[in-house]
């Protein structure tokens, strides 16, 4: 069993380690609950998470932090640089968050399943926005947790 | 001016380096080894400086150390207690500062 943890509010996610240890312990001895790994998410400033951010006013602070935390380490190892995102009329993207968007890959590089080619995909321009800060703050973050320590 | 305190002036506290830069780098150089994980998580360190902040009541003490107590992974019943540790030392100060009262009054009184 791998645990999923994403803050409730418009704050960093704490450091995946720490706060792994942190869950085992309480979990095991609270409710004898054991689990393999704990993974750390942070909060894309997108769609209903955006529509909080706004609403609560926390927008420009959350951004803020997001930029001031800028981790290169982490932006080495964000998802896109590996992964591809394909949708369900075989449309590609750099990642889940680009597709939401509607920001699919279109810097020299195929952008439908039918054109697939590894290596121009290899060696494409991934396409940025705002949102990507939420990628590369602090330890990072990729569907598979943080990415730097 | 509308107020002495400001929430956009937590982030000029590094201004104060401005003055004397010897000064502020052993300060923060100080302040980061502090905050390291050692025998105390960060997270607990933390909670300690989130109580502390309510001790010394700084505004932008307790808005970082909020944050960050949420960032370490405390969640609000733990920050809480914290800040009732706080309020109890502070009050329990108050009170054993009492028997100075009472010493004070035995020696005057016949
Ligand atoms: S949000 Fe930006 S940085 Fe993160 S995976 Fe997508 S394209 Fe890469």
């Amino acid at each position: 069993m791998n645990l999923l943890c994403n803050p409730v509010g418009a704050f960093l996610p704490p450091k995946q380690e720490a706060f792994e240890a942190q869950f085992r312990k309480e979990l095991q001895s609270r409710h004898g609950v054991e689990f393999n790994r704990l993974y750390t998410i942070t909060n894309m400033p997108i769609s209903r998470y955006l529509e909080f951010l706004l609403e609560s006013g926390n927008y420009e602070q959350y951004m803020e932090r997001l930029a001031n935390a800028f981790n290169p380490a982490a932006a080495a190892g964000v998802m896109c640089r590996y992964t591809i995102s394909v949708s369900w009329d075989g449309a590609l993207y750099d990642c889940d968050f680009n597709q939401m968007l509607d920001l699919p890959v279109d810097h020299g590089a195929p952008a439908h399943i039918r054109d697939f080619d590894p290596v121009q995909l290899n060696h494409r321009q991934i396409t940025t926005r705002n949102h990507c800060y939420g990628c590369t703050a602090g330890s990072g973050s990729s569907c598979g947790g943080s990415v730097a320590s | 001016m509308e107020t002495y305190y400001h929430p956009h002036d937590l982030g000029k506290f590094a201004e104060m380096g401005k003055g004397n830069k010897d000064l502020w780098e052993k300060f923060m150089a100080y302040y980061s080894a502090v905050f390291a994980e050692g025998a105390l998580t960060e997270r607990e360190k933390a909670l300690i400086a989130l109580a502390v902040a309510h001790a010394v009541q700084c505004p932008y003490c307790i808005d970082a150390y909020t944050q960050a107590s949420l960032e370490k992974g405390s969640n609000i019943e733990e920050m809480t207690e914290a800040v009732h540790v706080a309020c109890a030392i502070r009050g329990g100060a108050s009170l054993a500062h009492g028997v100075q009262m009472r010493n004070v009054a035995d020696k005057l009184s016949m």
